[in-house]
C-alpha cells in the first residue's frame, strides 16, 4: 500500500459495531454507578443535570472516536485508523505481531460481540496493542485467523513472492495446523490455585492482625467493658476467615473456568473464562522468558504455574500480556518449560552458587528479622515498665529466635539459589516463600548489567541482571561468583568480545 | 585517553568520561546548596523567630546548606570520574559506581535508536549525552559526557553497527 493511500481509510475500510461506544465505556461505568447512585439518592435535583452531563461528556466522544475508527486489512496487514481531531494510523504487520487476543467479556456475550487485541513488539501499552472492540464475532475470528495466516505465513518464509502477487498465493491455502492439547485444568485444580496463590496467602495474617488492631481499638475505647464488644469482632474475623478460601477460589474459577492450553503448530493456544472468555495466540518464537512460580503450598502440593512472555510491552492489570497457566502439576508444568522454548528435553537443575552467599543470605535475614523484632521488644517492655533483666531477657530470646528463623531461611534460600545454562537457555532459580524459575532463550538477551555492593564486593560475587526485551521482568541472577557472571554474559549474542579480564579484575579488585 | 584525532569507535581501550561532566554536574549540585541556603536565610529572617543578628542568621544557612551540597559535590565528582566505557568489538561496555559499581554491557546489534542529547550548560561546556535505546525497557540509557566533536562519529557508528542483521 502507498503512503498517500495510508492517510486515510479506503471506501471499503471496515467500522467497529454501533454498540462498540457502550461497550468501551462499560468499565467506566461499571466503576462510577455506585457514587452515581449515592450522588443521585441524597439530591437528585440537584444532581441529576450532572449525571446527565457526565454522561453525555462520556458518550459523545467514545461514540465519536468509535464511528472514525476504521479498520482494514491489506496483503496481511491490519491498518487501523482512529480520531476525530488527530488522525491516527496504525500498522499491525504480521512479522511484528507478538499476539493475538480474542476476548469477550459478559457485556460482549449479551451482545454477541468480541474484541481482538493485538499485541505487537516494543514498550508502553499505547505503542504495542492495536485494539479492535467491538466487533460481530464472525467478523473478529475472521480477523484473527487472517492476521495467524499472514503470521504464519511470515514466520515459514513463505512471502517470497513480490508484494504486488501476495494475493496470488490466498491466505486460505495455509491451512491452520491441527490443535494438540498440553494441559486442561478441572474445576476442583482451579479452586486449588486460588487458595494456594501468593496474594491470597496474605489475606488471613491480613484479617487476623486488623482484627488485633480492631480489639485494641475497642479496648481503648471502651474502657474496661470489653467482653461485650469482643463477640461481634470474633464472629466478624471468623466470617471472613471462612469467607476467604470462597472468594479466591471463585474468583480464580470465574476467570479461567474450562481453561485449556494447546500447541498448534508453532502456536501456543490458550482459552479460559466462564463470563469472560479469552483466547490467546501466542508465537512461540516470539518466546522471551518462560516464568515458572512455586508457592509454598503449591511446592508441597507438587504443583506450580507458569507465565510465559513475549517482546510485547509490559503488563498492565487490566489486559494481562502473555499467556499464563494457573496451576498444574509440578511434573507438567515442567515439561512446559521446554515445550515452550522448543527444547521438549530441557533440563531445570541448576548449578549452585559460591558459599558465600549463603552466609550473606542468613546475615541479612537476621538483620531484617531481628533488628525490628528487638526493636519491638525493647519498646514494649521498657514502656510497660519491666526490670531491666526481662528487657534483656526478652530481647535475648527474640535475637535468639531471629537468628533460629534467619538460618533455616536463609538455608532454604541458598538452597534453591542457582543457574545454569542448557542447550542455549538460561535457567535461573531463586526464592523461598515463592520459588521463581525464569528460562530465557540466551539469543534473547537484549544486553547484561552486572553490579556489586561493597558487601558483596567483601564477600567476592555480584548480581547479574538481563535485559529482555519489551518486559519489565528482567532476570535477576543474585550472588553469583565474578568469573561466572562474565561468562554468563559472553554467552549472550553481541556479547562474545567483551572485555573479561577487565570485568573481572573490577569486580575481583576489592576481594584481592 | 587517546589522541582525540583518532575514530572514536575505534579506541578499544577503556575511556574516562569528558571532565567538564563532573564539573556540570558539581555546579548543579552547588547551585541547588546555594538556593537552599538562600531560601532558609530568607524564612528565618521574615519568621521573626530568632534573635541572632542577621550575618549569623546568614553563616547558619550557607552552613546547612553548603555544607551537605559540598559533600555531596564530592561524591558527584568521585561518581563521575568512576565512569569508563568502551566501544568493544560486539558491544559498549560501560563501568562506573564508586560503592555500588555497575558493570552494563549493550550489544550493538540490540540498539535500536541513538540520541544525542545536550542542554545549555553541556553546550557552554561542549559536551552531549548518548543516548541508547534497545527493545528493553530497563537497559542502560545514557553514555553522559561525550565530546561534542565525537558525538555524531558515535551515533553513526553506533547506528552502522546496531544496522547489522543478527536474525532475531
Amino acid at each position: 500500500m502507498d503512503d498517500t493511500r495510508q492517510l486515510a481509510p479506503p471506501a471499503d475500510a471496515m467500522r467497529l459495531h454501533p454498540l462498540s461506544p457502550l461497550l468501551s465505556l462499560a468499565p467506566v461505568l461499571r466503576q462510577a454507578v455506585v457514587p452515581v447512585v449515592i450522588v443521585l439518592v441524597a439530591n437528585w435535583r440537584v444532581a441529576g443535570p450532572f449525571v446527565v452531563l457526565g454522561l453525555v461528556l462520556l458518550l459523545v466522544p467514545t461514540a465519536l472516536r468509535a464511528r472514525s475508527t476504521r479498520y482494514t486489512l491489506d496483503r496481511e496487514e491490519l491498518l487501523v485508523w482512529s480520531g476525530v481531531l488527530n488522525k491516527t494510523v496504525r500498522v499491525a504487520s504480521p512479522a511484528r505481531v507478538q499476539q493475538v487476543d480474542l476476548v469477550r467479556h459478559l457485556r460482549h456475550r449479551a451482545t454477541d460481540l468480541a474484541a481482538v487485541r493485538i499485541e505487537l513488539a516494543g514498550t508502553g501499552v499505547a505503542g504495542t496493542r492495536v485494539e479492535l472492540d467491538a466487533l460481530p464475532v464472525a467478523e473478529a475470528e475472521r480477523l484473527r485467523d487472517a492476521l495467524e495466516r499472514g503470521r504464519r505465513r511470515v514466520s515459514a518464509g513463505s512471502t517470497g513472492a513480490a508484494p504486488d502477487d501476495a494475493s496470488a498465493v490466498a491466505p486460505a491455502d495455509i491451512p491452520p495446523p491441527p490443535l494438540s492439547p498440553l494441559l486442561r485444568l478441572s474445576t476442583k485444580q482451579l479452586v486449588v490455585a486460588g487458595l494456594t496463590g501468593a496474594p491470597v496467602l496474605l489475606v488471613p495474617p491480613l484479617i487476623v492482625s486488623v482484627a488485633f488492631e480492631a480489639l485494641d481499638l475497642l479496648r481503648i475505647g471502651g474502657g474496661t467493658s470489653i467482653e461485650p464488644n469482643r463477640i461481634p469482632v470474633v464472629v466478624l474475623v471468623a466470617a471472613l476467615l471462612l469467607l476467604w478460601p470462597i472468594v479466591a477460589g471463585g474468583v480464580m474459577v470465574f476467570s479461567c473456568h474450562d481453561y485449556e492450553l494447546g500447541r498448534a503448530g508453532n502456536d501456543l493456544i490458550a482459552r479460559r473464562g466462564l463470563l469472560d472468555t479469552r483466547t490467546s495466540v501466542l508465537p512461540l518464537p516470539r518466546v522471551q522468558l518462560v516464568h515458572r512460580a512455586a508457592t509454598a503450598p503449591r511446592r508441597w502440593l507438587g504443583l506450580a504455574s507458569l507465565e510465559v512472555r513475549t517482546a510485547s510491552g509490559g503488563v498492565s492489570n487490566q489486559y494481562p500480556v502473555g499467556v499464563a497457566v494457573p496451576i498444574g502439576p509440578a511434573r507438567s508444568i515442567d515439561g512446559l518449560v521446554g515445550v515452550v522454548l522448543g527444547r521438549p528435553d530441557l533440563p531445570l537443575d541448576v548449578m549452585a552458587h559460591p558459599v558465600v552467599a549463603r552466609r550473606r543470605a542468613i546475615r541479612r535475614r537476621f538483620l531484617g528479622i531481628a533488628v525490628p523484632a528487638v526493636g519491638i521488644t525493647l519498646v514494649a517492655t521498657v514502656v510497660n515498665d519491666a526490670a531491666p533483666v526481662v528487657v534483656l531477657g526478652a530481647s535475648a530470646t527474640v535475637a535468639a529466635l531471629s537468628m533460629l528463623t534467619a538460618s533455616r531461611w536463609g538455608r532454604s534460600w541458598y538452597r534453591r539459589l542457582g543457574h545454569a545454562v542448557h542447550d542455549g537457555v538460561l535457567v535461573a532459580r531463586c526464592g523461598v516463600l515463592v520459588e521463581h524459575l525464569r528460562a530465557v532463550p540466551v539469543d534473547r538477551i537484549q544486553g547484561v548489567t552486572i553490579s556489586q555492593s561493597p558487601w558483596q564486593r567483601r564477600a567476592g560475587v555480584c548480581t547479574a541482571r538481563l535485559l529482555l526485551a519489551g518486559t519489565t521482568d528482567s532476570v535477576r541472577i543474585p550472588d553469583l561468583a565474578p568469573d561466572d557472571a562474565v561468562a554468563l554474559c559472553s554467552l549472550a549474542r553481541g556479547l562474545a568480545e567483551l572485555d573479561a579480564a577487565r570485568w573481572n579484575d573490577e569486580l575481583m579488585r576489592a576481594r584481592a | 585517553m587517546t589522541s582525540p584525532d583518532d575514530e572514536p569507535l575505534h579506541r578499544t581501550d577503556w575511556q574516562l568520561l569528558h571532565p567538564a561532566v563532573a564539573t556540570i554536574r558539581r555546579g548543579i549540585t552547588l547551585a541547588i546548596g546555594l538556593l537552599i541556603s538562600a531560601l532558609l536565610c530568607i524564612a528565618t529572617l521574615l519568621s521573626d523567630q530568632t534573635s541572632s543578628p542577621w550575618y549569623g542568621v546568614l553563616i547558619v544557612c550557607l552552613l546547612l546548606g553548603l555544607v551537605p551540597a559540598a559533600l555531596v559535590a564530592l561524591f558527584v565528582t568521585r561518581r563521575c570520574r568512576s565512569w569508563r566505557y568502551r566501544f568493544g568489538d560486539d558491544a559498549l561496555e560501560v563501568h562506573y559506581g564508586v560503592w555500588w559499581r555497575t558493570l552494563a554491557a549493550v550489544p550493538y546489534q540490540r540498539i535500536q535508536q541513538v540520541e544525542v542529547e545536550h542542554g545549555p550548560l553541556q553546550r557552554r561546556f561542549g559536551v552531549v549525552s548518548l543516548a541508547l535505546r534497545t527493545a528493553s525497557v530497563t537497559s542502560l540509557s545514557k553514555l553522559p559526557g561525550i565530546a561534542v566533536d565525537d558525538a555524531e562519529t558515535v551515533r553513526r557508528m553506533l547506528l552502522q553497527r546496531a544496522g547489522r542483521d543478527d536474525g532475531a
